[in-house]
C-alpha cells in the first residue's frame, strides 16, 4: 500500500518517488502545495474507494498520516 | 504514450527544453486528468527558465472567480501538444474586474495571445432574489450582459487578444421543485437566459468553453465538488480536468485552424463486431439483433452525422476492398453508404504508408486527419511514425465509441458556417423540421415527413426467430392471438399452402428492422389471414395499409378471389378491431371463435393509400 501512496503523491507534486518517504508532506516536500495537497487526496480516494471529510483532509500532514487514514477508512470496509 | 512527469523535470532541468516538448506533442488528455495536472504543473515550474523561441510560444492570461491552477495546468498541457511554449498568468483570484480595469494590471504587464476567464454564475452577478419582478430580472440580465461588453472590447483594445470565457454552469440547487424553472427568479432561467444572453451580445473576438454543457455531461454534483470548494475553491473537481483539457483544447485548435477535416477509420472491430473477411457478411455484429451490433450501428450513424455536419470520412483498412465495400452496400444494419467515404484504401500496406497517401489524395495536412482504430499495435505505429497525425484507440464497449470521439471536440468550429455543412443539406433539414412541426396539427405532412420506406417479402430462415418472438409478445396489434411457434412458422414457410409475410420499416430517424408479418393459408382461390402482427413501435402511420397492398397484389397476381381476415377479439387488441373494415372487409360472420371478415380481389377495388414506400423501388 505505501508504494501505491507514494506513487500517487509522486504523480500529484511532480517528484520523483526516490525523493519521497513517510515523513514527506506539506510545505516539507518540494511540490506539494496546497493544490498539490487536495490532487492527493483525490487520487487515494479514487485508488482506495473512500471519500474523505473536510476534517480529515486538513489533518493529513504527512505520507504517513495518509497511511493511517487510507487503513481506517479502507481497511473497516 | 505515457508522459512522465519526473521525467519532464528531469528533461527540462537539464535544458533539454526541445526534447521536453517533443515528448508533449499530441500527449493523450482523454481519462488523464491526474498527469495533465502533474505535467502542467512542471511546464509552469520551468516556464521562465526556458528561453522562448518567439514563435513557438503562446501565452494565456487566466482571471478566475475560483482557483485558477489546475485550469493553468489543463492549458500548459494543451498549448504543449500542439507544439507551443506555454506560458500562463494567473490573476488574483477573484480580482477579474480589477484586472481588466487596471493598467498597470498584471494582465497589461503579460500582453497574452489568450485571455481566458474563468467565472461562476455567482461571481458574475448575484441571483435574483425571491420575489424579484420579471422585469427586474431582465434589467440586471442587460446589466451584466452591458458590463462585460464594456470588458471585452476594453481588453481587446488594449491587448489585441483572443477572449476566451466559460459558459456559466447551471447551480445544483432547485428551490421550488417543479415551479423553479418557470418563476423569474428562477436559478436555473437566470442561468440560461444569462448564458444566452452574454452568447448572443459577444463580439467575433469571444469564443466560449462550454463548461455549462460540460457540467451537464459530467453531472453538476458531481462537477462541482463542495468539499473541494470549502477546501480550496476549486471551480470544479479536478477528476474532470482531463474532460476541461480537451474542451479548452477544442476551442483553442478552432482558432488556430487544427480543427481535423477528415477521420480516418479502421472497419473490422470499428464500424462493426468481427472480421468481416473471416466472418463474412452474414457473420459480423452490426445493426438490429445483438445489443453489441446494434452499438457499431449507432457509432456509424454518429460519424455519418459528422459527415453531414462536413467532416470528411475515409477508410484504411486491411481488407479485400470488394468484402468491405459489401458491408455498406448489401448490409441492412449499416447506416453508412459507400458513397459517403471521400477516399478509401483497402490494401495490405502498413497504414502509416497508407495514412501520408490518402492525405495527399484529399489535398489536407496531416495534421488534419484523425485516425481510428481498435488495434492498439496499428494506433501505436501511426504515433510513432507519423507525429503530426492525432490518433483515437477505440477502447472497451462500442457503446462508448461516440462519447470516445465526441467527448475529445476534436471538429469544433468557433463558428459554423453554410460552406462546412453543405447549403443543400441545411435546406433540406429546414424543410423537414418544419414539415414535422406542422405535423403537430397535420397527420399527412407528418407522416410524409418521416420518410418511410418499407419492405414486405417472404419470410427467410434468418426472420423465423424474430417472428416467433413477436408471436410470443405481441398483444396490441395481433389479430388472433394465435401465437405460432418457431417450428410452426418454418413448417409454414416451407410449405406451398402457406405464406408467411415479414415487414421491414425504415424511417429518417431509424432502422425499424422487422416490425410486422402476416401468416396466410392459401385455400384455393381464397387466402386467408390467419394472424397479422405489428410492433407497437410502428402503430397509426399507414404501415398495415403497406401490408395489405402487398398482400393484395400478391393475391392479384395469384388470381385470388377472395381474401378472408380473422379476429378474434383479447383484452388487449382492441386497437384492430375495425382494421379490416377499414381496409374495406366486410364482416360475414361472427362465431365463438371470433369474427371472419371477406373482401373480394377485383381489379376495380384499390386498397387504402399508405405513406410508406417501397424501399426497393
Amino acid at each position: 500500500m505505501k508504494d501505491r501512496v507514494l506513487a500517487l503523491v509522486a504523480t500529484a507534486t511532480g517528484q520523483s518517488v526516490q525523493n519521497l518517504d513517510e515523513s514527506s508532506g506539506p510545505m516539507r516536500t518540494a511540490g506539494w502545495n496546497s493544490l498539490a495537497h487536495i490532487t492527493i487526496i483525490s487520487l487515494v480516494e479514487q485508488e482506495f474507494g473512500f471519500e474523505c471529510s473536510l476534517q480529515e483532509i486538513t489533518a493529513v500532514k504527512s505520507v504517513a498520516d495518509l497511511l493511517r487514514l487510507i487503513e481506517a477508512r479502507a481497511g473497516a470496509r | 504514450m505515457f508522459v512522465d512527469a519526473a521525467r519532464l523535470r528531469s528533461d527540462l532541468e537539464a535544458g533539454r527544453a526541445g526534447q521536453a516538448l517533443a515528448a508533449l506533442r499530441r500527449m493523450p488528455l482523454a481519462g488523464r486528468a491526474g498527469e495533465i495536472d502533474a505535467v502542467g504543473r512542471v511546464l509552469g515550474e520551468y516556464a521562465h527558465a526556458v528561453p522562448p523561441n518567439a514563435e513557438q510560444s503562446v501565452s494565456m492570461a487566466l482571471l478566475g472567480s475560483f482557483t485558477t491552477d489546475p485550469i493553468a495546468n489543463a492549458a500548459r498541457c494543451v498549448m504543449a501538444r500542439e507544439g507551443f511554449w506555454p506560458r500562463v498568468y494567473e490573476a488574483p483570484l477573484q480580482a477579474f474586474r480589477q484586472e481588466i480595469l487596471d493598467p498597470a494590471s498584471g494582465l497589461y504587464r503579460e500582453r497574452p495571445d489568450f485571455v481566458l476567464l474563468a467565472l461562476h454564475a455567482e461571481a458574475v452577478a448575484p441571483f435574483p432574489a425571491p420575489g424579484t419582478s420579471p422585469a427586474q430580472v431582465q434589467a440586471d440580465r442587460a446589466r451584466v450582459v452591458e458590463e462585460f461588453v464594456g470588458y471585452w472590447n476594453h481588453l481587446h483594445d488594449r491587448l489585441s487578444a483572443q477572449i476566451l470565457q466559460h459558459t456559466l454552469p447551471f447551480s445544483p440547487w432547485q428551490l421550488a421543485g417543479e415551479g423553479e424553472r418557470a418563476a423569474p427568479c428562477s436559478t436555473h432561467g437566470y442561468v440560461e437566459d444569462l448564458n444566452r444572453a452574454l452568447r448572443e451580445a459577444a463580439p467575433p473576438f469571444v469564443h466560449w468553453v462550454d463548461t455549462h454543457l460540460l457540467a451537464n455531461c459530467v453531472g453538476i454534483e458531481q462537477w462541482r465538488n463542495r468539499r473541494l470548494h470549502f477546501v480550496g475553491k476549486y471551480g470544479f473537481d479536478p477528476r474532470f480536468l482531463d474532460r476541461y483539457a480537451l474542451c479548452l483544447a477544442g476551442v483553442l485548435r478552432a482558432l488556430w485552424g487544427r480543427a481535423k477535416k477528415c477521420i480516418v477509420l479502421d472497419l473490422d472491430n470499428t464500424l462493426w463486431g468481427g472480421v468481416v473477411g473471416d466472418d463474412g457478411l452474414d457473420g459480423i455484429e452490426l445493426g438490429n439483433g445483438s445489443p453489441t451490433g446494434e452499438a457499431y450501428a449507432d457509432f456509424c450513424a454518429y460519424l455519418k452525422q459528422l459527415k453531414e455536419r462536413g467532416i470528411l470520412l475515409a477508410v484504411c483498412s486491411k481488407n479485400e476492398e470488394t468484402a468491405a465495400r459489401e458491408v455498406f452496400e448489401r448490409h441492412r444494419g449499416m447506416p453508412l453508404a459507400w458513397t459517403d467515404f471521400a477516399a478509401v484504401r483497402c490494401n495490405w500496406q502498413d497504414k502509416p504508408a497508407n495514412l501520408a497517401d490518402l492525405a495527399r489524395e484529399l489535398n489536407l495536412g496531416l495534421a488534419h486527419l484523425l485516425f481510428v482504430d481498435d488495434n492498439p499495435a496499428e494506433c501505436e505505429l501511426v504515433a510513432g511514425t507519423l507525429p503530426e497525425i492525432d490518433v483515437v484507440q477505440l477502447t472497451g464497449d462500442p457503446a462508448g465509441f461516440p462519447a470516445q470521439l465526441d467527448r475529445a471536440h476534436w471538429f469544433d468550429l468557433t463558428t459554423l458556417s453554410a460552406e462546412d455543412v453543405g447549403r443543400s443539406r441545411s435546406y433540406a433539414a429546414r424543410r423537414s423540421a418544419e414539415e414535422l412541426q406542422r405535423g403537430a396539427t397535420d397527420l399527412g405532412a407528418y407522416l410524409t415527413a418521416l420518410d418511410m420506406r418499407g419492405e414486405i417479402g417472404e419470410a427467410t430462415a434468418a426472420d423465423l426467430p424474430r417472428l416467433a418472438q413477436m408471436e410470443a409478445k405481441t398483444n396490441q396489434f395481433n389479430l388472433t392471438t394465435r401465437r405460432f411457434t418457431a417450428d410452426e412458422l418454418e413448417g409454414m414457410s416451407r410449405d406451398e399452402r402457406h405464406l408467411v409475410l415479414a415487414c421491414r420499416l425504415a424511417d429518417r430517424f431509424a432502422d425499424h428492422g422487422l416490425v410486422a408479418s402476416m401468416v396466410v393459408r392459401r385455400d384455393g382461390d381464397r387466402w386467408v389471414i390467419q394472424n397479422w402482427l405489428m410492433s407497437c413501435r410502428v402503430f397509426s402511420r399507414t404501415l398495415e395499409h403497406f401490408m395489405f397492398r402487398g398482400l393484395w397484389e400478391r393475391a392479384a397476381a395469384a388470381q385470388v378471389r377472395e381474401i378472408v381476415g380473422l379476429f378474434r377479439p383479447s383484452e388487449r387488441n382492441g386497437v384492430v378491431r375495425d382494421l379490416y373494415r377499414s381496409l374495406g372487409f366486410d364482416l360475414a360472420a361472427t362465431r365463438d371463435e371470433g369474427e371472419e371478415w371477406h373482401c373480394a380481389v377485383a381489379p376495380d377495388r384499390v386498397p387504402p393509400a399508405t405513406y410508406v414506400r417501397r424501399a426497393d423501388v
